[in-house]
């Protein structure tokens, strides 16, 4: 007998508190899912798995298909079923992989903890994620399947950092920092203790106001992902320019950053509701765009994002000049 | 109240045993409060807490998991179970497949215990992040796919003076800690012990006592106690926010509310608050007291000019709750400011009061990355070394893991022998398996200190390179030290052994004093540093791939090796202990993948020769303080 009642239901995705940056982040990837998965990193406590779990939640209705520390090759390539193997009958199991990729649009591949997975664990998943193909060659079976998924990563930078590669393979990187002050710390503390009470049967009006607004936000966010697919919010040359010249400034290598930047914005402005690509969606997106993919500090760790790398962007989505007749370039001749 | 199971009247309980009867009731009452870390735990203890958690929750107590240094990750999570013969005969199997222990649905085991966290192996240390505190799980491994929702309490025991090399992101899942090194404490009667003989649940004189009968629990219906905006507030207050991890606010503010809830109360009041924190040796801001009574509505005092910062927080998003303080005297026994409110439950001692928490203290010093497996870089040769956590596919046959490859191929044997009946077991190449091992130290490191050249200098800033590279590398630590103060004999060399540079002691042993006038027997520690090393290097477990020898030392033994061994001195000695150091420091020569390196203190206005010298018959260089090495 346990004495504890158990909740039914998972934390409202909208009760989060103060994580609005990784909440963003992960509404602009199920927008865009080309802009390629999100990695949370972020110190102890700092509720990212349940905020990731929460939005796969809000957005699906399920817990999300997720790889575990001790997954084996044939769980996350697929493999025959072992109880049928024993009576001579081969039944083939999909993986992980294949999971998370079977939807109608890309699914997502949650992976907690993701740089204490093993390195020939994460070699699959790279693999797989660069080619958009899962190729299965194991145990007799040959297969070559197409998959569309977005990787949800979350880490303790604590343990250790990821490799550049897999680094690469994330769009956005969102890192989280723990509760600022007491008031956010109480807040906290507060709606925890406020949803350990409720039952899922009969939800208290905070509750069903908490999981109303859910639905809501998940109809926002299906709005503006309809908006991107009917080919809406096409970014201008302009908008093209400041990525490209943001991420030269930043020295990153190849071209992923700046794609990664334009898709970004052009899903934050559907979801703000706006009607053109903005300098000031640029300049919001950069840091989760780019403080992952610029060379590392000295010491081999990743440089964190500063107010001085706010100013680089700034003075990149600033208003353009005007030219020498006073009139704006948009207008001379 | 009498032993359930014998009928005796428990033997006295002592202070530290009603503290821990008290967190476990709480956990029974929410198992959302986390893990459990007992400090410095008396041997044995563990498994009759764990049992008496698991009668109180109404669990068998032979379902408790316990988890240690061995366990790889097939133990944690699936195993191979035998079939019915029935199963057999109709074209089943007899060899099935199972999740096991942790992962046994619907909810994991009621309990499981880590003896010795310090020792616990990767693959449990893993576990215990993926699990603890997570709404659900899943274990995907060789074929099997199980979803569980765990509800596992988790209680671990774990030495003081280990926990600061623990990895915080692994103490962040046992937010709980209570010291009870006094457990044992009380002396035993001679009633006491004839009780203990003849009963098992009865560890001492300082036995545990039946799991009390919770009054209003949620478990009879009635919901958990609301706790108030100032409860709330003294709990973030208490945890030290925000340098502290917001876990521990959560882990309070449910050891306050469990308290509530056994004391029968539908609220929480803050002398649950400072039960709780008192209990996980929290102290309560001493500005912080207890209100004139304890009313509905706590009183709303001005603000304090000491919190003025307070008064910038912004507004709750939601628009609720005040920002004031709550103040007010005491009126319980006890002096103004102090948690002697604290009637029912003990007072915990001074030394637990502060420090559990050891991750937050300037002395922690975790290992980095623990949580990972260890990246091993290997010569050529590769040698099959350290605890085995788990297999993986292989092609090579070094190293095999016999059982692994066999349930491998067992899968594939009824099709196999349709093409070659008749025959034993049938392996594929694809079926081989190694084992995947957690690897010990493949690098070491001797360092020698002699003491006697020190007196002023600092040799911190000259070893650190070293040091660093020790760690990075996760090097074994042969440690030697002469002429210090106190050593256990003035002609030897004392020597120890470390894990790593993190070892508490590598840290004494650079700051001890220099023994006055003493001798300085540097042939006899060279000799012991060397036969440490070739020991490592040809036949350790840990076959060393590469190693230092760092000898920190004016050159200037005036000991004798024959002296050394002999433990005493024949009489007047001249340069007989300088040239015995030389000739002892050859020996290194024939060390292979060892390189040495002499660090001489800077300025030597006497023999400045010597390190050179010392330096040349090791094979190795001299560290140039000034520039480099030379």
């Amino acid at each position: 007998m346990d004495n504890a009642p158990e909740p039914t239901t998972v934390f409202p995705y909208s009760w989060v508190i103060g994580q609005e940056t990784m909440q963003r982040a992960l509404e602009i990837s199920y927008v865009s899912p080309a802009v390629g998965g999100v990695l949370i990193r972020g110190q102890r406590g700092t509720a990212k798995s349940t905020t990731a779990r929460a939005f796969a939640q809000m957005i699906s209705g399920d817990f999300p298909v997720t790889l575990p520390i001790g997954a084996t090759d044939d769980r996350v390539l697929g493999g025959w079923r072992v109880e049928d193997l024993l009576k001579s009958e081969t039944t083939w199991q999909r993986g992980l992989i294949e999971e998370a990729g079977a939807g109608d649009g890309p699914g997502m591949l949650y992976i907690d903890e993701v740089n204490l997975l093993d390195d020939h664990l994460v070699n699959i998943i790279l693999d797989v994620a660069s080619t958009g193909i899962l190729l299965v060659q194991r145990d007799g079976a040959d297969k070559s399947i197409q998959v569309r998924f977005v990787i949800v990563g979350t880490m303790n930078p604590e343990e250790g950092n990821l490799r550049p590669q897999l680094l690469d393979r994330f769009g956005l990187l969102v890192e989280v920092e723990s509760a600022a002050g007491e008031q956010e710390r109480y807040e906290i503390l507060r709606r925890v203790l406020q949803f350990e009470k409720e039952d899922a049967k009969s939800p208290s009006g905070d509750l069903a106001a908490g999981l109303s607004s859910d639905e809501e936000r998940k109809r926002v966010l299906t709005q503006a992902r309809r908006r991107l697919a009917d080919g809406e919010l096409e970014p201008s040359d302009d908008i093209l320019r400041r990525a490209a010249d943001i991420a030269a400034e930043f020295k990153v290598e190849g071209h992923r950053a700046e794609l990664v930047m334009v898709r970004a914005a052009r899903a934050l402005a559907a979801i703000d509701g706006d009607s053109d690509v903005l300098p000031e969606h640029l300049a919001w997106v950069a840091p989760l765009a780019l403080t992952h993919r610029r060379s590392p500090s000295g010491n081999g760790t990743m440089q964190s994002w500063s107010p001085a790398d706010d100013i680089i962007v700034s003075r990149h989505v600033a208003p353009a000049e005007a030219g020498p007749t006073g009139a704006k370039p948009a207008e001379a001749g | 109240m009498a032993s359930p199971d014998t009928g005796r009247a428990p033997a006295a309980v002592n202070p530290s045993a009603e503290r821990v009867t008290t967190i476990l009731s709480c956990v029974v009452v929410d198992r959302r409060i986390g893990g459990v870390i007992f400090i410095d735990l008396p041997p044995g203890w563990l498994i009759h807490l764990a049992s008496w958690l698991c009668r109180a929750i109404a669990a068998d107590p032979a379902r408790i998991v316990t988890l240690g240094s061995a366990d790889s990750e097939d133990d944690l999570w699936w195993r191979p179970a035998a079939g019915s013969a029935e199963s057999a005969a109709e074209g089943g199997s007899r060899l099935l497949h199972r999740p096991c222990r942790l992962a046994e649905p619907p909810h994991g085991p009621p309990v499981a215990i880590i003896p010795d966290l310090a020792r616990a192996s990767l693959p449990v240390t893993q576990a215990v992040v993926s699990l603890s505190g997570a709404d659900t799980a899943v274990v995907d491994r060789h074929g099997q796919h199980v979803k569980w929702e765990p509800r596992t309490r988790w209680l671990a025991a774990c030495a003081r003076a280990d926990l600061g090399r623990l990895s915080p992101h692994l103490l962040d899942r046992f937010p709980v800690r209570i010291d009870v090194a006094d457990l044992d404490a009380a002396s035993w009667s001679p009633e006491e012990f004839r009780a203990a003989l003849a009963d098992d649940h009865l560890m001492g004189p300082s036995s545990l006592g039946p799991p009390p009968q919770p009054a209003g629990t949620p478990a009879a219906g009635r919901p958990f106690p609301s706790m108030g905006e100032a409860c709330a507030r003294l709990v973030v207050k208490a945890v030290g926010a925000p340098a502290a991890p917001a876990r521990r606010d959560l882990a309070l503010g449910r050891l306050a509310r469990a308290l509530a809830a056994l004391g029968g109360s539908e609220e929480v009041r803050q002398v649950h608050v400072h039960r709780a924190a008192a209990l996980v040796g929290l102290a309560v801001p001493d500005d912080v007291v207890l209100p004139q009574s304890e009313p509905a509505q706590d009183p709303v005092p001005p603000p304090d000019k000491d919190h003025a910062g307070d008064q910038e927080s912004p507004e709750p998003s939601n628009g609720g709750g005040s920002r004031d303080r709550v103040r007010g005297p005491m009126t319980t026994a006890g002096e103004p400011g102090r948690f002697s409110a604290l009637k029912d439950v003990p007072a915990p001692p001074t030394s637990a009061v502060t420090g559990n928490y050891a991750e937050d203290g300037p002395e922690a010093l975790p290992e980095f990355a623990s949580l990972r497996r260890p990246w091993q870089w290997r010569g050529k040769r590769r040698a099959a070394r350290g605890l085995i956590v788990g297999s993986e596919a292989t092609r090579e046959m070094a190293d095999l893991s016999i059982m692994s490859t066999v349930l491998e191929a067992a899968k594939y044997q009824r099709i196999r022998h349709v093409s070659a009946p008749g025959r034993g077991i049938v392996i594929y190449g694809a079926d081989l398996r190694r084992n995947r091992r957690q690897g010990g130290p493949d690098t070491a490191i001797a360092i020698v200190l002699d003491h006697t050249c020190r007196r002023k200098w600092d040799w911190t800033d000259a070893l650190t390179p070293y040091l660093g590279w020790a760690y990075t590398q996760r090097a074994a630590v042969t440690m030697v030290e002469l002429g210090h103060r106190d050593p256990a004999s003035d002609l030897r060399a004392d020597v120890y052994r470390a894990d790593s540079v993190l070892d508490r002691r590598i840290a004494a042993s650079l700051s001890r004093s220099p023994g006055r006038a003493s001798p300085s027997p540097l042939a006899y520690g060279l000799d012991l540093a060397i036969q440490h090393l070739r020991r490592q290097v040809r036949y350790g477990a840990a076959s060393t791939d590469q190693a230092w020898l760092v000898v920190v030392s004016d050159g200037r033994g005036n000991v004798p090796l024959e002296a050394s061994l002999r433990g005493q001195l024949p009489g007047p000695i001249g340069r007989e202990g300088i040239d015995d150091a030389l000739t002892v420091a050859a020996g290194a020569l024939s060390l292979s993948r060892v390189r040495s390196v002499v660090i001489a203190p800077p300025g030597l206005a006497y023999y400045p020769e010597l390190p050179f010298d010392l330096a040349k018959a090791l094979g190795g260089i001299v560290a140039d303080l000034a520039d480099g090495e030379i």
